[in-house]
């Protein structure tokens, strides 16, 4: 009816220009996915093994993804659809300077167990390893899946993983406030554009937040 | 399904015989498209023009920039008319100068953009504009949503003087600001009011429509299927069979002639990045236009499926 709007009316692009805004990412980026894929299988199996990452060096290169991701994804590929994507880049530009600064301090180390370390290794396998089917589960091609470092959803879902992982301190809560809002304004984004992938994320989102007030102690 | 004008033409043939519930077409034959003059110059435009919220806005992607050429071409080959874009719409405009610039900036077109910021910033955004679109001079510029109205129209209002634009406009959509739009079609009346006007939204025709006709504006009917939501809405529905009498055979041809019947109207501008829905657009503005009583008829079968 005329005087109202719809959600929809506010999102200014298809879901179809949406969805090859990965394709034409991953056309360019190729072929970064299947190393990004490896790494992050060896990640995975690294924490499965009772390992325990440094955030010297995790630090920058969740850092790296952050500012990719944000970058060339949100600022120039979204940014080309959605005026307000560039303004948003700058929130993962600041969770990528924290990062940076996660790496030259040490802190906090990646050491939870018990709950919290078996949630927080799932989605991190979730976000490296299945968020890239979400595609071809939709019936689309593989050149729209979205992979971590690359995609801003799979890297903001990483993130909270690892955070779950991390121990708990000031700095665990300031590193998950952009993963978090990132995730809930995807997943109001693609719920809006209809797409069951909406309800996934919130599910991730919800997942991650769980994780990471799961019981657990920190390894000492 | 491909509508081709043949088709609809012989539709229109059909509906010539037929008694009463239709008018010819204002100032055409059956065998043109329906066309509409602008009170401010009395130059015509065709009454199908085409919008670019949303679907023009594809970003540097090269395969639905090449859709959207095609799109242009085919609008172009079907006797151009409004081309509208706003610097709200994301990269739409740059995806019009991009088709523009490859097709070579064919005849028929009648380039209409907007003015959307404060009016100190309007007349740097109205140059980023033409660039994007790659012409010097628009033949309609318009206030979007009224933002900063006056102010914006003293701008468009000197730039018509210097000969640097044709006509001036003010716009709203989704049926809001109407009380200020009749505020500004009463006090300074531009050349142009762009509206939303379709089948089930139909406040504009108490008040506004009227005015324009009083007052001698031209009005553009944006939003002419909802969004989509009124062709997927009525798609299972049978298209009834006096539908004929007006030459349509598809719902977005119903719904497009219902608008363009109105006789304040002067123009809709439906968007899509299809050729085919595209043509089939285009394809409303040929045939007998509805008289009050077959437009009663029309909204009153809508309204009740």
């Amino acid at each position: 009816m005329a005087g109202s709007w719809a959600l929809e009316d506010l999102l200014p692009f298809e879901p179809q220009v949406y969805w090859r805004l990965f394709a034409l990412e991953n056309e360019s980026a190729w072929p970064a996915q299947p190393l990004l894929l490896a790494a992050g299988a060896a990640l995975v199996l690294c924490l499965l093994s009772g390992r325990r990452p440094s955030a010297r060096w995790l630090g920058p290169v969740l850092g790296a993804a952050w500012l990719w991701a944000g970058w060339q994804f949100v600022a120039l590929r979204y940014g080309s659809v959605n005026w307000g994507a560039p303004t948003l880049a700058w929130g993962f530009h600041a969770e990528a300077a924290l990062l940076a600064a996660l790496g030259l301090t040490g802190r906090p180390g990646f050491g939870a167990r018990g709950w919290r370390a078996r949630a927080g290794v799932g989605l991190l396998a979730v976000a490296l390893l299945g968020w890239p089917l979400l595609a071809p589960l939709d019936g689309r091609p593989w050149r729209e899946a979205e992979v971590f470092a690359l995609a801003p959803d799979p890297t903001a879902l990483a993130t909270l993983a690892l955070l779950a992982l991390g121990r708990r301190s000031p700095w665990t809560a300031l590193l998950g406030v952009a993963p978090l809002l990132w995730l809930a304004l995807s997943a109001l984004t693609l719920v809006t554009m209809g797409a069951w992938q909406g309800w996934a994320v919130l599910a991730a989102l919800l997942a991650g937040l769980a994780a990471c007030a799961a019981p657990g102690r920190d390894h000492e | 399904m491909r509508v081709t004008r043949r088709a609809v033409l012989a539709g229109a043939g059909a509906a010539l015989v037929a008694p009463g519930l239709v008018a010819p077409a204002l100032g055409t034959s059956a065998a043109e498209p329906l066309s509409r003059p602008v009170p401010a110059s009395g130059e015509r435009v065709p009454a199908v023009g085409i919008g670019s919220w949303i679907t023009f806005n594809v970003g540097d992607d090269p395969l639905l920039r090449a859709e959207c050429r095609a799109v242009m071409a085919a609008f172009f080959e079907e006797g151009g008319g409004i081309v509208d874009s706003s610097p709200m719409y994301g990269s739409s405009q740059a995806v019009i100068g991009d088709a523009l610039a490859t097709l070579g900036h064919p005849q028929g077109l009648f380039s209409a953009d907007k003015v959307w910021t404060d009016a100190a910033d309007g007349p740097a955004q109205i140059a980023e504009t033409a660039r994007r679109w790659g012409v010097g001079r628009f033949d309609l510029l318009q206030v979007h949503n009224l933002i900063d109205w006056e102010a914006n129209l003293d701008t468009l209002a000197a730039m018509k003087e210097a000969g640097r634009l044709r006509h001036t406009g003010v716009t709203t959509s989704h049926g809001r600001r109407h009380e200020a739009l009749e505020e500004v079609m009463r006090r300074r009346p531009p050349d142009f009011v762009q509206l939303t006007y379709n089948i089930v939204d139909r406040e504009v025709e108490r008040r506004l429509l009227p005015l324009a006709q009083e007052r001698g504006i031209a009005v553009i009917c944006n939003r002419p299927f909802q969004r989509g939501r009124l062709p997927d809405r009525l798609a299972g529905e049978p298209m009834p069979g006096w539908a004929q009498e007006i030459g349509v055979s598809t719902w977005p041809q119903f719904l497009l002639k219902f608008i363009l019947s109105h006789p304040a109207v002067t123009a809709a501008i439906p968007a899509t990045r299809r050729v085919d829905h595209l043509r089939e657009n285009k394809s409303a503005a040929f045939g007998p236009v509805p008289d009050a009583a077959m437009r009663a008829r029309m909204a009153a079968h809508v309204r009740d499926l």
